[in-house]
């Protein structure tokens, strides 16, 4: 298990996301049950929740179970929030639509489900909820249960009062619940601590985080390990002193882009020529005060910039396109893909020194003499390996492709068909013709088929393409590859497909990157020197001191 | 050296290792946490496989078992609460409200077995369609067994004698509740 000693997220915390992550839907209790809320929408509470920018979300969580106590009836049990959050279940777009087409008025309320939006109308107050949103909602409704489910079981009494009064007041009291959930579970000082001590190094030692390079990353966890003083965070693990030191470049580097737009020149006053919102990106000194260290600013800075592609490791689960160990190897990539280029060979250290030093960890616990047989040897896991295993796991994510594409073709012609094609050499002049005659009029997936069919006759590079992706799903008998999944449950395959295309790239700019670390110097020269310096620092840290002991 | 906005960057760090603690999880995939969703999956007689899974959960902890059986409460088609006083001693006695009535009957072939048959007055279409749970809670026990669907108001399961839900479901000192 992880531990989360000096990172401080609680266990607890901890196990509501897994929790979340592994719900299931009500259809039935079986191992691999459709699960309930999307990766997506997790990740999204999860921002909000370490960013601390939960105040609108709350809100918008009221507004949303005002509108459910009166406009979604519950014939049955008379519980019309627990109806639409847990027996129905509803945290998509479309069931969201479903749950509220028919409108509710009621002297000045009402709540109608108007092209785009769910709009609500609460004693003059207007407020509007996108049905997109129906998921991110579901979750955070979901986590205010675990951790304030008396809230929960009061909110349908405090809801049934007339008056815009009690949203405001419900909004309150649940800020207030996840606000003193989070003092005992998230505490602040500790992670500042970490990123003191290293800007602190940095300006000691005379480096400049703009030159930073993999040798100096090197040095820091060593002086770190040689760094005695008492309240010092702990930095025996060379992964914590990477993610240390990158995450505080990340943060500076925000900073820094933030304070040079906050100077430039007309950023964002001239939106027609595609200029950035200023507001967006920074808040003004409104009121004289400095709100640039708000909750909403370190979330935008963090998330919204960022084109985020969701985590390879829920890849591992139905529709199964890496296996556990694959997964775990992609991740840290996928962790650190903004620094993948300028820190390839310390991630390659990671990787490799990373996994040895856990071992070493792992012996010491087991006994003495385990531990100095360890030590002795050389690590197995070498540079060249590693490089074989991440070929390995891109030829395993090209498997996937093909696999997906041929499970999604029939679902999503449009978007795989696009995929196809450009896999392929040009496509002849009159076959480009009928397609886009074809495809304008189509609007279902059915309509597309016989396009596709008559592609198929028509053009035998793409029937080969076809015929290699059939190949590929009729040999691949990993979970959710057995056998063709209904239109209905097609969702994860979406998703898989976004993630696999993501980690492909990252997997892909992390092999060209090794290529030209290996043109300087081979790897096994480089590996060789890497050895003397981690087995040396290793002997200090677990070496004969500790066990004689 | 140091960037002058100090704290904004600290503010960026804290909590990008939040998010990434808590995308990673824990990494024990065995270690089942137990959600709201899946007290209403348990109270709704709708967990399936898990249900010994879930409900061994729930006797562990007594703030989950405020909650679970608040939870069949809402759910509840009918309740029958603990009897007053033990009259008989005769333990295959059944019990009848306005809305159920439970009797046992020894399986004539192997007398080591009960049926338990339940008559539902008013059923309700889920009733007839998925079945009936009925929630046992006995001292600080709780448990649950599931009836298959209604067939003329009537349903019956057979249960080893020795099973811990039957001997609670026998004990005049329990509180029985029916939902879907």
């Amino acid at each position: 298990m992880t531990s989360t000693i000096g990172y401080g997220v609680s266990e607890t915390l901890l196990s509501i996301f897994d929790g979340l992550r592994q719900t299931t839907t009500m259809a039935d209790g079986c191992d691999d049950a459709p699960r309930k809320y999307r990766c997506d929408d997790i990740d999204r509470v999860a921002q909000y929740i370490c960013c601390r920018n939960y105040g609108f979300l709350c809100r918008e969580l009221c507004f949303l179970s005002w509108a459910i106590v009166r406009a979604y009836p519950d014939e049955t049990y008379q519980e019309p929030l627990f109806s639409y959050f847990w027996l129905d279940g509803i945290t998509r777009a479309s069931a969201f639509r479903k749950a509220f087409s028919t409108p509710w008025q009621e002297n000045d309320n009402s709540v109608e489900m108007q092209p785009d939006v769910l709009h609500l109308c609460v004693s003059g107050t207007r407020f509007d909820i996108s049905p997109t949103r129906a998921g991110v909602l579901a979750v955070m409704m979901e986590f205010m249960a675990s951790i304030a489910p008396s809230l929960v079981n009061n909110m349908k009494a405090v809801l049934s009062a007339p008056g815009a009064q009690v949203i405001d007041t419900l909004s309150k009291q649940m800020q207030k619940a996840v606000y003193d959930y989070l003092k005992l579970n998230m505490p602040e000082v500790q992670e500042q601590n970490r990123y003191r001590y290293v800007t602190d190094w940095l300006s000691q030692t005379q480096t400049s985080y703009s030159t930073l390079g993999d040798d100096d990353i090197l040095r820091f966890w060593q002086d770190a390990n040689d760094d005695v003083s008492p309240n010092k965070p702990s930095h025996v693990r060379f992964d914590t002193a990477v993610d240390d030191i990158l995450d505080t470049l990340f943060a500076i580097s925000v900073v820094q882009a933030q304070k040079a737009i906050k100077h430039g020149d007309s950023v964002g006053s001239d939106s027609e020529q595609g200029e950035v919102d200023l507001d967006r990106v920074a808040f003004d000194d409104v009121n004289g005060k400095d709100d640039t260290a708000s909750e909403q600013w370190v979330q935008s800075a963090l998330f919204s910039q960022n084109n985020e592609t969701p985590s390879p490791v829920q890849l591992t689960a139905a529709p199964k396109c890496l296996t556990k160990a694959q997964a775990a190897l992609c991740e840290p990539l996928h962790r650190h893909k903004t620094q993948l280029a300028r820190f390839a060979l310390t991630l390659i250290r990671v990787q490799v020194f990373g996994q040895w030093q856990a071992v070493l960890s792992q012996a010491k616990r087991t006994s003495a003499a385990a531990l100095k047989t360890k030590l002795a040897s050389p690590p197995e896991y070498t540079y060249p390996l590693y490089h074989e295993d991440v070929k390995a796991c891109q030829n395993a994510l090209t498997y996937s492709t093909y696999c997906l594409h041929h499970v999604l073709l029939p679902h999503e012609p449009k978007s795989i068909l696009a995929e196809l094609i450009m896999k392929l050499p040009t496509m002849p002049a009159e076959l480009q013709r009928f397609l886009s005659e074809q495809m304008r009029p189509a609007t279902s997936p059915e309509d597309m088929q016989c396009a596709i069919a008559e592609l198929r006759a028509r053009w035998p590079d793409f029937a080969a393409l076809l015929a290699d992706l059939e190949k590929a799903f009729k040999t691949n008998n990993k979970a959710g590859f057995k056998i063709m999944p209904d239109s209905v449950d097609i969702d994860p395959y979406l998703e898989a497909l976004a993630c696999v295309n993501g980690t492909k790239q990252i997997l892909a700019a992390h092999v060209a990157q090794m290529d030209n670390i290996s043109d300087i110097a081979p790897l096994d020269t480089l590996f060789a020197s890497d050895v003397s310096i981690f087995t040396d620092r290793f002997n200090q840290l677990y070496g004969e001191v500790h066990v004689a002991i | 050296m140091l960037p002058s906005n100090h704290e904004q960057a600290e503010a960026i760090f804290t909590a990008k290792r939040y998010y990434d603690t808590l995308q990673n999880g824990m990494g024990d995939d065995n270690q089942q946490t137990l959600v709201f969703n899946d007290l209403v999956l348990l109270a709704t007689g709708c967990a399936g496989g898990r249900t010994s899974q879930l409900m061994e959960k729930v006797n562990q902890s007594l703030p989950l078992r405020r909650q679970y059986m608040s939870l069949v409460k809402q759910f509840a088609y009918e309740v029958s609460p603990a009897q007053a006083a033990a009259s008989s001693t005769e333990t295959l006695e059944g019990r009848t409200t306005d809305k159920f009535s439970l009797s046992f009957s020894r399986d004539p072939v192997s007398p080591s077995q009960i049926y338990v048959i339940l008559a539902v007055h008013f059923p309700t279409e889920k009733q007839m369609k998925n079945g009936v749970t009925v929630h046992i809670e006995l001292g600080d026990v709780l448990q649950q067994l599931k009836l298959p669907p209604l067939i003329d108001n009537k349903t019956q399961g057979l249960f080893e004698e020795s099973s811990a839900a039957l001997q609670a479901l026998l004990h005049h000192d329990a509180s029985i509740v029916i939902t879907d």
